[in-house]
Formats: C-alpha cells, sequence, structure tokens
C-alpha cells in the first residue's frame, strides 16, 4: 500500500488472518509525488510513476538478515512531465507509460531500454491500456481515444541485456546469467551472452593447455628428428587421430573418462608430475647403457622406444593412486576437496572437457606445425651443425625461429577448433552455463548452447534469434583466429620462396 | 654430478620429452580405439549367467543374472554414495569389489540392474540351466524354463520344453516376421497411397475444382484402398493369432512363475551350457543381428540398420553435391581466375570456410535451407499439405545440402593440390597439338587429376559421416518411422527425416532412459563407426601415396 | 648413314680457325638487302611458307626480340643457333603462338604462315596449332597408352573412325621410325618407352595430325648420342613432307641436319643463310666467333 508522498507499506499476506509488516519505505525522494503504481507481469516487480517524470522499478530482494524487502532496481527518466498511468504488459516485462504532457513511452525492465518515446497528443493522457499480445495499444486524454499498434517484436534484447550485469527478478545482485525458458509463463527470460562466451573460451583455455605442449613438441620430434621410416607410420596415425569423429570423443569423455578420473583422481595429477620425470630419468639411464645396447635401438625411433616407458609410468601412477588417495585424501579425493578445501567437484567437469577436447585438438596443431617445421630448408639445418651447434641448440635457434609463423599458425587454428567444438562439450560437461574458473567444475559453451536449445525454440522468437545472434558470436571468434593464421600462413609462403 | 648436468644442457633431455610428447599421443589413439574394440566386441559376447544368495541389511535375496561391470572401491567412497555398510562386510577391509549386475526382469522387478558387493554374494553358482530370453518388451528376462504352451495348454515340460524349444521359437519367429512384413510393408503402403489420397483432395479444393470426375475418381480410389486394408487387417489378425497363445513358462530365482508370449522372444538360450563353438555362433549371429535389424526398447536394444541406411545415404546425397561444385570451383581457381588480390581473398575465403565451427552450418543450414527456401518450396509447390511443413522442416535433403557445404574446402583444397602437381609441359604438350584449352582440362589435366578428387571425395564423406552437431539441427531424429528409400512412389523421399550413427550415440547414451542397458550398445556403434571412418582415411593415405609415387615418376 | 657435309665441316671446324680472320665482315648492314640477298640465293623451286616481319618482343618492359625479319622455306630444315639467352627459343615458340600462355608478353610486328598474319584477331590458336606442330626439349608423352598418345591429336580433330584411327597412327609411327618397336604393345603406357622412343613418340603425336611446319626445340639435348644419332636421322626423312624449324644449341648437329641456318644473339638476327655458307664462309664477324668457338 502507497500513498501519494510515496510512502510504501509493504505486507507479508500469507496468513490472512495475521499480516505481518515486512517493510515500510518511501519510494521518493525530494519534492515528488507518486503518480502512478503498478505492478509488472509476474507480479514480482513494482512499477512506480512520478511527478518528476520518472519510472522506477522495485523488488523484494533478500537482505542480510535473509528477509525479502523491496529494494530500488532501476530508473527510467525519459519524462519531465509527471507520469499519469502506467500499463504493463500482459506476458512480457515491459510496460508502456504516459505523462501529462501528451507523450508515450514504451519500455522494457530486463532490458533496461526505452525503446520508444512519443508525443501523441498536447494534453495530458489519462489513461492508457495494451494489448494482451502487445502489439496494439489504447490511450485517452480529455478528448480523444488513440488507437495505435505495435511494432515491438524482441524488445527483450539490447546491448546491455546481451553483454552487461543485469539484476534480474528475485535475485540478490546484477549478474550474468543465461537461462532462456522455464515452466512459468511470467517467467523473466535471462539472455547474458556472457556465460556461454566464458564457458567457451574456458573450454578452450583449458584443452589448449593440454594440447599444445604435446603436439608442438610432438611435431618437433617427428620433423626433425625422427627416422622417415618411423615418420611413414606416424603420419597417418595423426591424421586418423584427426578424423575420429567427436561424437565419440565426447561419448567415451563423458561416459567412461569422466568417472574414471573421479574414481582416480590423485592418479591423473601424479601422471601430470611422474611423466615426465619418468621420461627424462629413463632417457639418462639409457644414455648410460653399454653402446651394444643403446646402438640395437637405431637412430630416429626414440618415440618408440619410449611406448613402453610411458605404458609403464601410466600404469604405475594408476596403481599408486588408490595409495596415495588412502594416505593423503582419506580415501576419497574428491570428497576431500568439497570437505576440506570448499571446491565443489562435478563428475563432468573442466579437466574432462580439456583432456578430451585436447585430443581432439593436438592432431590439427600437429600436422600443421609438423609441415612448418619440416619446410625449414635443410641447408639452414646443416650450415648450423656446420658451425658446431648441437641439434636442439640448431632446433632452437635457427628452425624454430623460422618455423615460428607456421607454428603460429598452427596454435589459432587449433584455437579456432576448440572455439567451435560442440559435440564433446555437450557430453562431457554438466552444461550448466556458470561463470567459475573452477577446473573441477563444468560450463555451457556458445555451441552446446546451439544445439541444445535450437530444436526446441519457437522460430522467430527472441530466444531463436538470440541463439543465431550466438552463432554469429562463435562465426566471429573463429573467423579472426583463422584469418589472422591465414594471413600469417600466406605471407610465410612468401618468405620461404626467397630462401 | 657433472655428467648430469652436461647431460641436462646439451639440449638431450628435451628431445627425449620430444619423443614422450609423440608416444603419449600415439598411445592415446591406440588406446582410445582399443577400449572401444574391447567393449564393443564384448557387448555381442553370451555372458555366462550367475547365480547367487546375497544379504544386506537384514534383507536376504537371490540374483540370478549377468555381471556386466566391477568397480573397486575404497570405504570411504562407498560410505559417501549413501551406502550404508552391514555387518557382511570385515571392518578391517579398506576396499571392496563392487558388482553392477544384469538382472533383467523389469516386469517382474521393475528395475533390471543391481548394485552388489562381492563380499555379499554367497554360494556362487552357474547353473546349466539358466536361461536367457531377449523380449521385444521389458528387455531380458533371466530364469528357468519350466513349460511350453500351445494355444494355452501345456504342450511340453521340463526336460522336453528345452529340447522343443528351439524348434517353436523359429516358428513363432517366422510368424512374427511374416506379421512385421506385413504391417510395415503392405499396410505402410495403403497408408501412404490413403495419404496421397488426401493430398489430392485437398490440392482439388484448394483450386476450386468441383469436376464430379475428378470427385468420383477419389472416391473410387479410397473405396479399393479401404478393401486392400480390411484384407490386410484380416491377414494379420489370422496371423497375430497363431502365436497368441503361444508362451514360454518360467520362473525367475526368487519363484516367482510368469508366462512370456512367444511373439515377443527374440532368442532364448542357455549360456553356461553353451560350448565354445556354440557360443561363437550365436556371436556372429547377435553381430548380424547388430547391423541389419531395426532399433527395439526405445534404442537400447536390438539393431541400428536405420542409423546405417541413413547415414549411408546421406553420405552419397552429400558426395553428389559436393563433388561437382568443388572440382569446378578448383578448376576455376586455378586454371582460369587471374592472379591477383580477388583470387586471395577467394582463397581466405576458402579456409576460413573450412574452420567454421560445424554447429554454425546447421544454423545456417536450418535458417536458409529449411526455412527460407525449404518454406517457400512448400508455399509454391505443396500447398494443400499445409499447415504440416514439407520441406519447411528439416530432412535428408537439407542435411545433405548443409554437410555438402561443409565438405567443400575439403574438395576444393584436395582437387587444388591435385591440378597444382600436373607438370606444365603435359599441359604445353596437349596445347601444341591444337587442343584448347578446355579441351587439354577435360581430355588430360583433370584425368590426371581425378586420384586427387577422390582423395577429396573420400575424406569428405569421412568427415560427413562423423559430423552430428550440424545434424541435430537439420534433420536426424531419434527414431524414423520410415527410411527415406522405400519402395513407394517417388521411392526416395527427400523430405523426410532420417537416423544418423553418430546421433544415435549420442542419443543413446546421453538421453536414454535406461543408460546402463544403452552403454554396451553405444560401444559397438561407435566401433562401427570408427570402423568406417579409419577404413575411408586408410583408403585415401592408400591413394594419395600412390599418387606422389606417380608424379615423382613424372617429373623424371 | 652420312649427312651432307658433316665430315667436312668438322674438318674445317677443327682444323683451320685462323681462315675466318680474313673472311669479309661489314658492319651496319643493310637488313633489307641481306634479306633480299638470302631469297636470291634459293633456287627458284623454293617456296616460302613463313615470313616474320619487323618483329619485337617484350616481356613486361625487358626486350627480348629485337627486329626479327626473316623467311622461312618450304620443306627446308631451318636451324636457329646461337648462345644461351639469344632468344631463338622464344622466336621459335612465336611461330605456334604458345608465348600466349606467358604472362606479360607483347609482341610487335608480323608473323605470316602462307601470307595470313597468324596473330590477327580472327585466327584461333588451336586451330594454327594444327597446322604449325611443336616437339619440345624434354619429351613430353600423356601418361596414357602409345595409341592413345597418337590418336590424341586426332581425337581433337574429331576422327572418330577406329579404322582411320589405326591406319594414321601406323603412317605416323612409321614416319617417326618406332613402329617396329611398339607395334605389339600399342596399349601399354608410354610412361614405360625410354627416354629417345618417348621423343620419337612425341614427334609421331606431332605428325599424326599432318601439319604444315614442325618445330623442334633442342629435341635431342635431353637424349643419348645414340637417340640423337636417330632423331637427326628422322629430321633428315621427315623434310620431305614438313617444313622444320629447329632450336639447336649443338652447332655440329645444325650443321648435319639444316639446310638453313639463323645465327641469333642478344635477341636480334645476326645472320641467316644457307647453313653451309655460314659455316664455311660467315659474313659476319659475331657469327663467325660463334662458329669458331670464342664464346657461347
Amino acid at each position: 500500500m502507497a500513498n501519494a508522498n510515496g510512502e510504501l507499506s509493504f505486507y507479508d499476506i500469507s496468513d490472512k488472518a495475521d499480516p505481518t509488516l515486512v517493510q515500510h519505505l518511501f519510494l521518493l525522494t525530494g519534492h515528488n509525488t507518486l503518480e502512478s503504481l503498478k505492478l509488472l507481469a509476474g507480479d514480482i516487480s513494482l512499477l512506480a510513476g512520478d511527478a518528476q517524470g520518472n519510472v522506477t522499478q522495485w523488488f523484494p530482494v533478500k537482505d542480510a538478515e535473509g528477509r525479502r524487502v523491496l529494494r530500488r532496481i532501476r530508473g527510467f527518466s525519459d519524462f519531465s512531465q509527471p507520469v499519469t498511468a502506467i500499463a504493463p504488459e500482459h506476458t512480457r516485462k515491459g510496460f508502456l507509460a504516459v505523462d501529462k504532457s501528451g507523450r508515450i513511452g514504451l519500455f522494457h525492465t530486463t532490458a533496461e531500454s526505452t525503446l520508444l518515446v512519443e508525443r501523441v497528443s498536447d494534453s495530458a493522457i489519462l489513461k492508457a491500456a495494451i494489448a494482451p499480445r502487445a502489439n496494439a495499444m489504447l490511450l485517452q486524454d480529455a478528448q480523444h481515444l488513440y488507437f495505435y499498434t505495435i511494432n515491438n517484436e524482441h524488445p527483450e534484447v539490447s546491448m546491455k541485456a546481451l553483454w552487461g550485469k543485469v539484476w534480474y527478478e528475485s535475485y540478490p545482485k546484477p549478474d550474468y546469467i543465461w537461462q532462456s525458458s522455464s515452466a512459468s509463463n511470467d517467467f523473466e527470460p535471462k539472455l547474458s551472452l556472457i556465460p556461454l562466451s566464458f564457458g567457451t573460451v574456458k573450454a578452450a583455455f583449458y584443452a589448449m593447455l593440454f594440447a599444445i605442449p604435446l603436439a608442438v613438441m610432438g611435431a618437433i620430434f617427428t620433423a626433425q628428428f625422427m627416422s622417415p621410416s618411423m615418420r611413414k607410420v606416424v603420419k597417418p596415425s595423426i591424421e586418423i587421430m584427426e578424423a575420429l569423429p567427436t561424437v565419440i570423443l565426447g561419448f567415451l569423455a563423458g561416459l567412461w573418462l569422466a568417472p574414471f578420473m573421479e574414481a582416480n583422481l590423485p592418479g591423473i595429477f601424479s601422471i601430470m608430475i611422474i611423466m615426465p620425470l619418468g621420461l627424462l630419468l629413463f632417457a639418462y639411464l639409457w644414455q648410460e647403457l653399454p653402446d651394444r645396447v643403446r646402438h640395437s635401438v637405431p637412430d630416429g625411433w626414440e618415440a618408440a622406444l619410449l611406448i613402453p616407458v610411458v605404458i609403464g609410468l601410466g600404469y604405475f601412477c594408476f596403481v599408486l593412486s588408490p595409495v596415495l588417495e588412502d594416505s593423503f585424501f582419506a580415501g576419497d579425493m574428491p570428497g576431500w576437496l568439497r570437505n576440506e578445501l570448499g571446491v565443489n567437484y562435478d563428475q563432468r567437469n573442466s579437466l574432462v572437457v580439456g583432456l578430451a577436447m585436447g585430443f581432439a585438438v593436438i592432431p590439427t596443431i600437429f600436422s600443421i606445425a609438423e609441415d612448418a617445421i619440416f619446410a625449414v630448408p635443410k641447408h639452414l639445418v646443416q650450415g648450423s651443425l656446420a658451425l658446431g651447434a648441437t641439434p636442439w641448440q640448431t632446433l632452437v635457434r635457427v628452425v624454430l625461429l623460422t618455423a615460428s609463423p607456421g607454428i603460429f599458425s598452427a596454435i589459432m587454428i587449433g584455437m579456432g577448433r576448440a572455439v567451435g567444438e560442440t559435440m564433446i562439450v555437450l557430453m562431457a560437461t554438466g552444461n550448466t552455463p556458470i561463470m567459475d574458473f573452477s577446473v573441477f567444475e563444468g560450463m555451457r559453451t556458445l555451441s552446446a548452447n546451439i544445439a541444445v536449445e535450437m530444436p526446441e525454440s519457437e522460430v522467430d522468437s527472441t530466444h531463436y534469434r538470440v541463439l543465431f545472434l550466438a552463432a554469429v558470436v562463435l562465426f566471429t571468434f573463429t573467423f579472426i583466429f583463422n584469418t589472422v593464421a591465414e594471413v600469417v600462413r600466406q605471407r610465410l609462403r612468401q618468405r620461404y620462396s626467397n630462401l | 654430478m657433472s655428467s648430469v648436468s652436461k647431460w641436462l644442457k646439451s639440449g638431450q633431455p628435451w628431445i627425449w620429452l620430444n619423443a614422450g610428447a609423440v608416444s603419449i599421443s600415439l598411445l592415446m589413439v591406440i588406446g582410445l580405439v582399443l577400449l572401444i574394440a574391447v567393449r564393443g566386441l564384448a557387448y555381442f559376447w553370451p555372458a555366462d549367467v550367475m547365480q547367487a544368495d546375497y544379504m544386506h541389511a537384514g534383507n536376504i535375496g537371490k540374483v540370478l543374472g549377468e555381471i556386466t561391470a566391477s568397480e573397486d572401491l575404497s570405504m570411504e567412497r562407498l560410505q559417501d554414495s549413501g551406502y550404508q555398510i552391514g555387518p557382511e562386510i570385515a571392518q578391517d577391509k579398506k576396499h571392496v569389489v563392487r558388482y553392477l549386475v544384469k538382472m533383467g526382469n523389469r516386469d517382474v522387478t521393475g528395475t533390471d540392474f543391481k548394485v552388489l558387493l562381492k563380499p555379499m554374494l554367497k554360494k556362487v553358482t552357474y547353473p546349466n540351466k539358466a536361461m536367457v530370453v531377449e523380449r521385444r518388451e521389458w528387455g531380458n528376462f533371466y530364469g528357468f524354463l519350466k513349460a511350453l504352451k500351445k494355444d494355452g495348454k501345456i504342450l511340453a515340460e521340463g526336460e522336453q520344453a528345452q529340447a522343443m524349444l528351439d524348434q517353436r521359437l523359429k516358428q513363432a519367429l517366422g510368424i512374427f516376421d511374416e506379421i512385421s512384413y506385413i504391417r510395415k510393408h503392405d499396410i505402410g503402403k495403403v497408408n501412404y497411397s490413403m495419404e496421397r489420397l488426401r493430398l489430392r483432395e485437398r490440392r482439388l479444393e484448394l483450386d476450386g475444382d468441383t469436376d464430379p470426375a475428378k470427385k468420383a475418381a477419389i472416391v473410387a480410389d479410397r473405396k479399393v484402398l479401404d478393401k486392400q486394408y480390411k484384407q490386410l487387417q484380416a491377414k494379420l489378425s489370422q496371423l497375430t493369432d497363431k502365436i497368441r497363445r503361444d508362451s514360454l513358462v518360467v520362473e525367475t530365482v526368487d519363484g516367482k512363475r510368469i508366462e512370456i508370449n512367444m511373439g515377443k522372444v527374440v532368442r532364448a538360450y542357455f549360456p553356461n551350457a553353451m560350448s565354445t563353438v556354440e557360443k561363437v555362433g550365436l556371436y556372429f549371429a547377435k553381430l548380424w543381428e547388430f547391423v541389419s535389424d531395426d532399433p527395439r526398447e526405445a534404442n537400447t536394444e536390438g539393431g541400428i540398420f536405420p542409423a546405417i541406411f541413413g547415414t549411408v545415404l546421406m553420405v552419397m546425397l552429400m558426395a553428389l553435391l559436393v563433388t561437382p561444385f568443388g572440382v569446378v570451383a578448383a578448376v576455376y581457381l586455378r586454371e582460369y581466375a587471374r592472379q591477383g588480390l580477388v583470387i586471395r581473398l577467394i582463397r581466405i575465403a576458402v579456409n576460413n570456410l573450412a574452420g567454421v565451427p560445424s554447429i554454425v552450418y546447421g544454423i545456417f543450414g536450418l535458417g536458409f535451407f529449411v526455412y527460407f527456401l525449404g518454406g517457400n518450396i512448400d508455399a509454391l509447390f505443396f500447398p494443400e499439405a499445409s499447415p504440416a511443413p514439407v520441406f519447411g522442416t528439416p530432412g535428408i535433403l537439407w542435411s545433405s545440402l548443409t554437410l555438402a557445404l561443409l565438405t567443400l574446402p575439403v574438395v576444393i583444397v584436395a582437387t587444388e593440390e591435385g591440378l597444382s602437381r600436373i607438370p606444365r609441359s603435359i599441359r604445353e604438350g596437349s596445347l601444341a597439338l591444337g587442343a584448347t584449352k578446355a579441351e587439354t582440362l577435360w581430355r588430360t589435366v583433370l584425368p590426371m587429376a581425378s586420384p586427387a578428387m577422390m582423395t577429396g571425395l573420400i575424406l569428405a564423406v569421412a568427415r560427413a559421416a562423423g559430423e552430428v552437431a550440424p545434424l541435430m539441427l537439420v534433420g536426424v531424429v531419434k527414431m524414423a518411422p520410415s527410411l527415406p528409400l522405400d519402395g513407394n512412389f517417388p521411392f526416395l523421399h527427400m523430405e523426410r527425416k532420417f537416423m544418423h550413427l553418430g546421433f544415435h550415440i549420442y542419443d543413446v547414451g546421453f538421453q536414454s532412459p535406461n543408460v546402463e542397458a544403452a552403454r554396451p550398445l553405444v560401444y559397438a556403434t561407435s566401433l562401427l563407426l570408427i570402423i568406417v571412418i579409419v577404413l575411408l582415411n586408410l583408403t585415401a593415405i592408400r591413394i594419395r601415396n600412390r599418387l606422389r609415387e606417380n608424379y615423382r615418376m613424372l617429373e623424371n | 648413314m652420312v649427312y651432307p657435309g658433316s665430315g667436312e665441316l668438322l674438318n674445317y671446324i677443327n682444323a683451320d680457325k685462323e681462315m675466318n680472320k680474313e673472311a669479309n665482315l661489314t658492319h651496319g648492314i643493310n637488313m633489307d638487302a641481306l634479306c633480299r640477298d638470302d631469297e636470291k640465293n634459293h633456287a627458284s623451286s623454293e617456296k616460302i611458307t613463313m615470313r616474320v616481319e619487323n618483329v619485337d618482343l617484350y616481356y613486361s618492359e625487358k626486350q627480348a626480340l629485337k627486329n626479327i625479319n626473316m623467311t622461312i622455306m618450304k620443306n627446308r630444315v631451318t636451324a636457329f643457333i646461337g648462345p644461351s639467352g639469344c632468344g631463338k627459343s622464344t622466336l621459335l615458340r612465336c611461330f605456334n603462338r604458345m608465348n600466349d600462355l606467358v604472362d606479360n608478353v607483347r609482341i610487335e610486328g608480323r608473323f605470316l604462315l602462307d601470307d595470313q598474319d597468324i596473330y590477327a584477331k580472327n585466327v584461333q590458336a588451336s586451330e594454327l596449332r594444327r597446322r604449325v606442330g611443336m616437339v619440345f626439349q624434354k619429351p613430353n608423352p600423356f601418361p596414357k597408352s602409345i595409341y592413345e598418345n597418337v590418336a590424341y591429336g586426332m581425337r581433337i580433330i574429331g576422327i572418330k573412325d577406329k579404322r582411320k584411327l589405326d591406319e594414321n597412327i601406323e603412317k605416323a609411327l612409321k614416319g617417326a621410325a618406332l613402329w617396329d618397336e611398339v607395334k605389339d604393345r600399342m596399349n601399354d603406357s608410354a610412361m614405360g618407352l625410354s627416354g629417345g622412343q618417348q621423343q620419337r613418340l612425341v614427334i609421331a603425336r606431332a605428325i599424326a595430325i599432318e601439319p604444315e611446319v614442325l618445330l623442334l626445340d633442342e629435341p635431342a639435348s635431353a637424349l643419348d648420342p645414340i637417340s640423337t644419332l636417330k632423331i637427326e636421322e628422322l629430321i633428315y626423312e621427315l623434310k620431305e613432307k614438313y617444313t622444320i624449324v629447329i632450336v639447336t644449341h649443338n652447332m655440329q648437329q645444325a650443321a648435319r641436319v639444316s639446310d638453313y641456318t639463323a645465327f641469333m644473339y642478344m635477341g636480334e638476327l645476326v645472320e641467316h643463310g644457307d647453313t653451309k655458307s655460314i659455316f664455311t664462309n660467315p659474313k659476319k664477324k659475331k657469327t663467325e666467333d660463334y662458329i669458331t668457338g670464342r664464346y657461347g
């Protein structure tokens, strides 16, 4: 209940026999009177129009003590004359407001946008009504009745709604939220693209973290140090790796890797440490072996030699996992994370996605980088070796430098691929559109979102169009990456033609 | 130690680490394929059926079923999952083995999987008489055969029943095949013709055509179809009657007796009593059923033939669409276009096209092909079908078009590369003999480039077979009622939706109500898809290697 | 077989180089006069088949041919000689408009085949090339069968009748002195032949469509001496039916094989006359220097 001075009393009448006063507040400041008060569709928000031409929105928000009290959320100050009437739309969170000078305004609360302000008459408009489908309005001033049709298809979308922090109804503070639909009809669509974009970047980041070292280092070895006969086997294998459908990778990630990782989490982490150290140890010991043993493995076949070593180290780590888990993590590492560190562990999380998507991206980066390194003219390498440099020094100082544009281009293209990947994310994450940097939580990406929501979205609705917009954003990301990579590659080709 | 630091400085350790990266990558690929192969192939092997007593939380029960998975858990994880540890587990045990047992009998117990701990199981045996019945509804049944019934009366019991089982089953399956043929094929045809009749009628209405002769023709046709339908229905009921009252009388491990209608039985066998040879035979029979049969039980059992068919048909259509465009574009880019800014821009565009995420292609296909083109086609050519969309909805035509667009860069790049490797001397030789540029292309250059074009096509096909994301938007469905190619005119129905192997994997693995039952099937489907794709790629690689040899010979 | 003049010329070149010092060399010769001289030198039964009039050729800004004027006599062998880069191949490739394939080429002047300008707008390059055939330095058979290689030109013209094709192919292969070697393996791939055989196959392919002129661009330089000999024999036989223009950097070959020789240097036609007089009594010092081996 409110009076003309803007004093509002907010009662809780859930118990009709005993109404309690929840809050008593002033809606206005300074010299002002309350001219109109209406509830927005959904009956959660209050719209107050005052004599200074402002319309403010209020809804209950949980305060520090957990009580729900009305807060001023936002205001629209497009009128200079008192707001004589407010007509909220019936199904959407927009409203029509009219003022004393004969002007009307169409607004949308979630998008915080003023869609239209126009003068309709010279005298005050006293009453206003808006059609159920928000496609027409009826206005009355002292002498006339005005009927206008409205074409306002997608008011929920504005730059702020898509990319800014919006304070949605019943939320404690402004936030980036994506929630496009729910069961109720009066639902406020939350169409921020930020959580989805964040998810895309996060997934791509973890994927590249895993893929770049393996791919680039593998490419270096294959192009520079591997024997040609082994190279003939390795290159097709990597090509087959590239050809594996991502739907299968995603399925394995979601149904096999995720539970496996949850059950052997210490093992996964110990691999990251033990594998490189173990390989180095093996390499050092191999050096110390007598020549006869060393020469039994031909030059350039080190990768084949390391295969049993890798298998052994991996097996060792996973045998060690339960022991580690029992000793340090009280037998249950995800539980320990949850209880001791307060870190929520989602079975389908970024670590799983990183591994799976990294697997998908490795061959892309590998092929291009390998071609670039292989294309470095041999006479450069020979020149460096002839000056007394070691193979490694030659690699770092001459080859990598010359091939660096190619490697850069490879990484760009890999990034483009990681950003656009759909099926793996769809199957290996919980598909929750949260914004969290934790590696143990999932995410939802632009691509997976489109795949999941498009079949159920109504054609030509706002949701439908926002999904198309998401596709455009995705396309722009990949377009930038790919064009940069292509320009770099063309310039590289020119440079090599001179060498 | 100076030798260690010297070794570290020499850069050798880095080289070894790089080699390790290659090994890790190789192992991941091989491991992945092996994992799928093992789990996929294991699905078809008739597993032994275990019988045991179990005790938990004061309850004593019996279990009869297949052990499908076993896991080693720590006690803490067990507790975390909400399990109450009873006296059946020794106190000092830190780890316990957990089994997932497939017990079937969903119509009796309500769930077909049960989680049991190894220490809970007592008196574990593998009885020879344990029988597995694969059914068309309610999944598998595990139990013991008691009797066979024919026409409601007991035909044989006990040992005799077991002996007669195969023969009776074969008979029932024969009748079932007949029934399903009539349903799908004959009645389907009648339905289809009825629908076309309705559309004809509607067309007449829309055109305002009141010609009584045409109307009479429609009425007459409808009469004929009705008669046909009634005849088929009669035949159907006759056949159904034959097996309606034949059944198996079986008993679960708990002693409960139920009857299973013969018409609902796909297969019945006694795994513990089978020899290895018999098991191998059954294995191949199940394998064959997998690739040739339709799915059952919400895609969690049976075969995946429609998905295989749909994938193959779509890929063929796509190949038909992409080859001419890709080859022509590549020929233009390499042979006819002037070198300069325009060509560089086109090249950048083609390479960009290769990097666009597949889901964006799906969106484009949906917006442009399905709604714009399809909607207009419907308005122009199929007004009588409205409001049901014909082409204005996802279907196999649009899917093939979308994937053709997606794989276009692959074909262009492969063809261009093939064209660029043909030595100038061959072209000059042809021109010097009086051939025009077009004749040179057609008679000499393109035939020489055809292996490269073939490589491009194969790679495109391999890519299309595995892409799922765009198809989710433009044409695949979980269950297609009919194939896009059938015996009804116009035989190739481009507007129909279809099933796809890749989508099947996603759908069955993640959207099916019974994930445990579905999982082995998904592994098997993945294996099939991987085999197809690996074979295609190996073929392309072989052709490409042979090409390189030929060109080296040419250049010499 | 011994070629006319080969022995004498070789002896001459090897024995007495000093004699050329006394040769009468004038500079700043009137080109028109020289041409007319050429014509007067020929027997009246000889006809002119190709004429080059005031030709300049430019690759972008660089001038590759300067003021070329010459005539090619029918059913005779004309050789172009000169040091590398003098423009002899470039000039040869003008005769069948192969230079059309190169970007940035500009040609001024006229080339006349039987008094018809071959660069005229209404002349199709492909039609011209049926009358003026070419054999390249490196043998370039198509990766098809021997039969199909020789049939190629005829199929383009539209000849489909198998009997006619067979007839013409046999005739061409016999004309190229290859028939006996391949008549039993006509369907084998042409790539399986030796270098010399491949070059003869290419010649057979060229003469199968019965051109008027055959242009040979260093046809034997990629071959071994035996094959070279065979090719030279062939040229001698072919000139009965075709006019032949051959570019060669091998002077002895030119001396052995040709009736007329044109010496080019740095894009200019220095001297053109019958082979005997060019080699025994060159009018220009440059020619003499080249022939006696002082450079090139």
